[in-house]
């Protein structure tokens, strides 16, 4: 599958990741990798804990050794590098905390600027100026010269990367960005990643746990699997060709063909019907589906819940051909509990 | 931007505070002692005026101004050192003697004095130059084992605990050899050890004090080529590899940097305790900044200011040269050090 306008910053083939235990051994993580990381696209590495996304990552950015196949970076081997050039190739933000005492968001975003700097490290009116615009494309210039140790998580993590920014490589990794922080600051880093990628043409790759936030954003999804290695392709690809649901079926999860999105995947009692369309035929479904009831516009029961009703009354329940008026989608789980 | 030039032009008036008091404390240095000596006749003496007393002259010259001298290049080295090993460990319990380094310099002298008496016959402790020459030789020659020992396990683990750990036990190791030493030695000769063990400015004189100054004037200089790395070091090893250094090679550098300093500040003047750990943590909450740019020189002159300090009230009159300089550093330089890095972090929840 060749496309004219698409250039691979890193091919990976027949890659083998682990680690050393001694002078002969190793512990594989996983084997047989090929794939590619496109220029200018934002790709989320999903996958469950210990299935190896940190040792990819840390492989893929040379802090270890691959242990066998190929890594090129542009097209050239990734060990042909010095690890002064891949500083300027790639940076990254990984998951350490980076409490440090006394030391300025400016100072830290500073610090990107240390494979340019000369050898004492003075900042030029260059670099000081490509520090400025960092921190205000993250949009914390009002931080400049707080203490990072008294952020909160989400704004040393902006910071952390203002810092890969400030490092002006074309691929940035992020090693589970999105970890400890509440879900509107998740969001936030999601989107700002996904304008850099955009107005910047930055290669941004990520690890991550918030598959919904992933799958939305995403140009490009990895899934990475004990048994199938790593499947990669866009989310939308991944969803229709059903990759996505076996990835994630045997882990509880459901995944939903027609909204892209997942569901905790539950055991149906009953089902019942329910007529009517928009957004509360959605919510209601959604709280029946929780307490275990499915939900069809079309099977027959002996509950019918109308929720086309459009005057002051919220939804009629029918039972038995009875007639009951309920004000909330609570007054209606205890109606059904009764009723059931 | 008007704060942080600010804050710059704060850091620049605390310096040039810093180095007003260095050399007020070095004046009183060579004018209070068990003979005071007026100001005016002590710069009078320092411009080479042979009007003054010859007494006077002597005094200045061949004790006070040594051991003034010893004692800012000791306590800068010392500073130095300890802010080298708490950068590199991460950790704000390090300092000099944290690699065993100190304890390597004292298994030397141990040797050399303990054995000399039971083996060889000769007590040293009464030989004199040649005696303290070898002192001296042999404190590097123990500190530069165990740092030698020391670089070529950080070569071998990736952990900076794992190095830690091993630099402790390594002192383990040289204190209990100390012990067995001291066991089988005469009494004079331990009486000679425990003396040398308490730490002192004044140790170095005469035709000793070219090559210490030497020596210091050389490691330490060489000691600020290492400023960026330190400053990258903070990030820790991802972030600092990341950024192109090579870790590996940074570690080593810095703490042979801190090693050499050490071994002979410990050598000529014997274990120094407690400047090298606690002068770091002064001029964190002193200046404020992590950056080595600034807390480098900060350090080497509140080392020498704390040294300085310490030896003027280790020979206060009363005192007449009894208290050794461990004491001081320990009894008075101690606690309030403690407190004041206790006031400025009262209110932190973290370390």
């Amino acid at each position: 599958m060749k496309h004219r306008n698409r250039s691979a910053n890193i091919t990976i083939s027949s890659l083998k990741i682990g680690y050393k235990i001694d002078k002969s051994r190793y512990k594989i993580i996983s084997s047989n990798i090929n794939t590619q990381l496109y220029s200018g696209e934002l790709t989320a590495l999903l996958g469950e804990n210990g299935v190896g996304k940190s040792t990819l990552m840390r492989t893929l950015s040379s802090f270890i050794p691959k242990i066998e196949g190929d890594i090129n970076l542009f097209s050239k081997p990734i060990d042909n590098y010095s690890v002064t050039d891949i500083a300027k190739m790639i940076g990254v933000v990984l998951t350490d905390r980076c409490l440090i005492k006394n030391m300025s968001v400016y100072e830290l975003v500073s610090m990107g600027r240390a494979p340019y700097t000369n050898f004492w490290g003075v900042l030029s009116n260059i670099d000081k100026k490509i520090i400025e615009e960092s921190i205000d494309l993250v949009g914390i210039s009002n931080l400049t010269n707080r203490d990072i140790d008294t952020l909160s998580d989400g704004e040393r993590q902006k910071a952390m990367i203002a810092k890969a920014l400030a490092q002006q490589t074309p691929i940035i990794f992020l090693d589970e960005p999105t970890a400890f922080l509440d879900f509107p600051s998740k969001v936030e880093i999601m989107r700002l990643l996904h304008n850099l990628c955009r107005e910047f043409q930055k290669t941004i790759f990520l690890s991550t746990h918030d598959l919904e936030l992933a799958l939305q954003i995403a140009d490009r999804v990895w899934l990475m699997d004990k048994q199938q290695g790593i499947t990669t392709g866009t989310p939308e690809d991944l969803s229709l060709n059903g990759d996505l649901s076996s990835f994630f079926s045997r882990k509880g999860i459901e995944f939903d063909k027609d909204s892209g999105l997942f569901r905790v995947s539950n055991r149906y009692s009953k089902k019942i019907k329910v007529t009517g369309h928009g957004q509360k035929f959605l919510m209601i479904k959604k709280a029946l589906r929780r307490n275990g009831i499915d939900v069809s516009r079309e099977c027959e029961s002996n509950t019918i819940i109308d929720t086309k009703e459009t005057n002051s009354n919220f939804i009629y329940v029918y039972h038995n051909n009875k007639k009951i008026d309920v004000q909330s989608i609570d007054e209606l789980l205890w109606c059904i509990r009764d009723i059931i | 931007m008007y704060l942080k030039s600010l804050l710059k032009d704060k850091n620049y008036i605390l310096l040039t505070v810093s180095l007003l008091t260095l050399v007020l404390l070095f004046g009183l240095n060579l004018a209070v002692g068990s003979v005071s000596i007026p100001f005016k006749s002590v710069i009078n003496i320092l411009l080479r005026d042979s009007q003054e007393s010859i007494v006077w002259q002597n005094i200045i010259f061949k004790s006070r101004l040594p051991q003034s001298i010893t004692a800012i290049l000791a306590g800068s080295g010392l500073a130095i050192s300890g802010l080298q090993m708490q950068t590199v460990f991460r950790n704000p319990l390090a300092g000099p003697s944290v690699l065993g380094v100190s304890s390597g310099a004292s298994l030397g002298v141990a040797f050399v004095i303990l054995l000399s008496g039971s083996i060889g016959g000769v007590v040293l402790s009464k030989v004199g130059f040649i005696g303290n020459v070898a002192i001296t030789i042999s404190a590097i020659i123990g500190s530069m084992a165990v740092m030698s020992l020391i670089l070529y396990v950080s070569q071998k683990v990736k952990g900076n605990v794992t190095l830690l750990i091993i630099g402790v036990m390594i002192g383990y190791i040289a204190s209990a050899i100390i012990g067995v030493l001291k066991f089988f030695s005469v009494e004079e000769d331990v009486k000679a050890y425990v003396i040398w063990g308490l730490g002192s400015f004044s140790r170095v004189s005469g035709n000793q004090i070219a090559p210490f100054v030497i020596m210091m004037l050389i490691t330490i200089p060489l000691s600020f080529l290492l400023i960026k790395q330190m400053n990258i070091m903070l990030l820790g090893d991802g972030y600092a590899r990341n950024l192109g250094l090579n870790i590996n090679r940074s570690r080593a550098l810095i703490i042979a940097s801190a090693g050499i300093l050490t071994a002979i500040v410990t050598a000529y003047c014997g274990p120094i305790v407690f400047l090298g750990m606690a002068v770091p943590h002064l001029c964190r909450s002193i200046f404020k900044t992590s950056d080595h740019k600034l807390l480098m020189p900060s350090v080497a002159i509140i080392g020498s200011i704390l040294a300085l300090g310490c030896n003027l009230i280790s020979r206060m009159p009363g005192f007449e040269g009894a208290l050794p300089i461990n004491s001081v550093t320990s009894l008075i330089g101690a606690p309030i050090v403690a407190s004041i890095i206790f006031k400025k972090r009262a209110n932190e929840t973290s370390e």
